[in-house]
């Protein structure tokens, strides 16, 4: 995250529109405050604000899309907002949407949401002594959250319904895999072990899709606060969501607790199944652990393909390429059992 | 031909120790990119030092897998094996398959990242 004592004149100019698009929606005498402007990831603008409402303020937070990569496998912003407001009209802890950008406010795709106060960064989550009271609710609001969210009737959000991962996720993963044209052996042994032992095929949930440490803001004495990220959103069996918070790559060194680095799988379904989450199928999560190394590997090459093809550059990104060999390591470790 | 000094070990070197030393100055993504740089630089060093004998013994066991003579070029090399693995072609010998691959990986990890490897796959 950076941040920019010198506003830039494209800054500048945003910041005027989004005065402009706050007056257009709550009146001529609101303003703008006290802005941070963060930059996280390759395509999304990150922008924090106070909005000055006569002698109240309330910081919100600005986000808008910049880049869409082609073959991309992420939801855009518009498909993003309803996911928000269903999962916060039922009480989720997520931050409160408060408009969406329209074509009238001349900012492209995106929406401002309530700021939610916290810490994201996984490293700090699970060393620092300051976290520790979170740490020991953690996986206990995770499993009671995942059980609340996966209630929600998939009626609630058709949105969903025609993306690729709420079909067929493997062949998802297959498809933007072919677009990268990149070859990599070891993931298609993996395709082919992973089509071999597919899981049966249960009711589909609302999954959040993205559901990794990292991903979530945390309080150090309140622990989980708000969930983030909801681009990779879909339909899908809730054991997809466990094996992607319990891949290898979302440990951050404590590979021994693969819940995220927080503890153990039990720990999470036993805190999932007493909040009412069904019974969660042990085999099933280890099948889609499997999957999420190959998903995290294909984001590794999507980053590299973007960077090469997409004009969108960067050593972080050029580094991604060649981090996709341990990720394969993990792989077929976790395949051959020697890690687990 | 034999170029003047320095050698290439010695110029990426030069511009590792510039990005070193200017890194502390750096905040956020500057920063991060900078550290990412000495990173990539660091894979380049190894992959000068390292990487031929690798390449060979990768190179050889990639072609002994997709039955493949010297004629088929290096760079052509994974993406028909990656044919034949999405055909079948393996899936009576996965077995096989699973240990070829396990030491393409590292021999690609020996060069991205040896200190990420177990002990038992570790060069030294």
């Amino acid at each position: 995250m950076t941040k920019q004592t010198a506003l830039s004149d494209e800054s500048a100019n945003i910041i005027e529109h989004l005065r402009a698009a706050l007056r257009r929606r709550r009146g001529a005498l609101v303003d703008v405050d006290n802005i941070d402007i963060a930059t996280l990831g390759g395509s999304n603008r990150t922008m924090l604000f106070d909005l000055v409402e006569g002698a109240t303020r309330r910081r919100l937070v600005f986000r808008q899309e910049t880049y869409t990569m082609a073959h991309t496998p992420f939801l855009s912003p518009e498909q993003q907002w309803p996911l928000l407001q269903v999962a916060f009209k039922h009480g989720l802890p997520v931050p409160e949407p408060i408009f969406r950008l329209e074509p009238a406010d001349q900012l492209g795709r995106g929406y401002v949401v309530a700021f939610v106060a916290g810490e994201t960064l996984p490293k700090r989550l699970l060393n620092d002594q300051a976290f520790a009271p979170a740490r020991k609710v953690f996986l206990q609001q995770a499993g009671s959250l995942l059980a609340r969210l996966h209630a929600i009737d998939i009626n609630e959000v058709p949105v969903l319904d025609d993306v690729r991962d709420s079909i067929d996720p493997l062949m998802a993963q297959r498809e933007h895999y072919a677009a990268y044209g990149e070859p990599h052996p070891v993931l298609e042994y993996a395709f082919r072990w992973l089509e071999a032992r597919r899981p049966k095929r249960q009711s589909r949930v609302f999954l959040h899709g993205e559901f990794r440490t990292g991903n979530m803001m945390v309080d150090p004495e309140l622990g989980l606060r708000a969930l983030l990220d909801w681009e990779c959103a879909h339909l899908g069996a809730p054991e997809e969501e466990f094996g992607w918070f319990c891949t290898r790559s979302w440990r951050f060194g404590h590979v021994n607790k693969p819940a995220g680095g927080f503890g153990s799988r039990e720990e999470l379904f036993d805190a999932y199944e007493a909040a009412g989450g069904r019974a969660i199928d042990r085999a099933a999560v280890a099948w889609w652990e499997i999957y999420g190394l190959v998903r995290w590997a294909l984001y590794n090459v999507m980053q590299i393909y973007g960077h090469v093809h997409g004009g969108r550059r960067s050593p972080a990104f050029a580094a991604c390429g060649r981090n996709t060999a341990f990720i394969e390591y993990d792989l077929l470790m976790t395949i051959m059992g020697k890690f687990s | 031909m034999a170029h003047d000094l320095p050698e290439l070990p010695e110029l990426i070197n030069t511009v590792r120790e510039y990005i070193e030393a200017i890194t502390p100055q750096l905040q956020g993504l500057d920063r991060y990119h900078a550290l990412c740089s000495v990173q990539l630089l660091d894979v380049v060093q190894r992959e000068l030092r390292e990487w031929r004998p690798l390449e060979t013994a990768d190179d050889a066991r990639l072609r002994a897998l997709a039955n493949a003579g010297p004629e088929l070029p290096r760079n052509e090399l994974t993406a028909c094996l990656s044919e034949q693995i999405q055909a079948g072609h393996f899936d009576n010998r996965m077995d096989e398959l699973q240990a070829a691959m396990l030491e393409h990986v590292i021999a690609k990890v020996a060069v991205t990242k040896p200190s990420y490897l177990a002990p038992e796959h570790r060069q030294e």
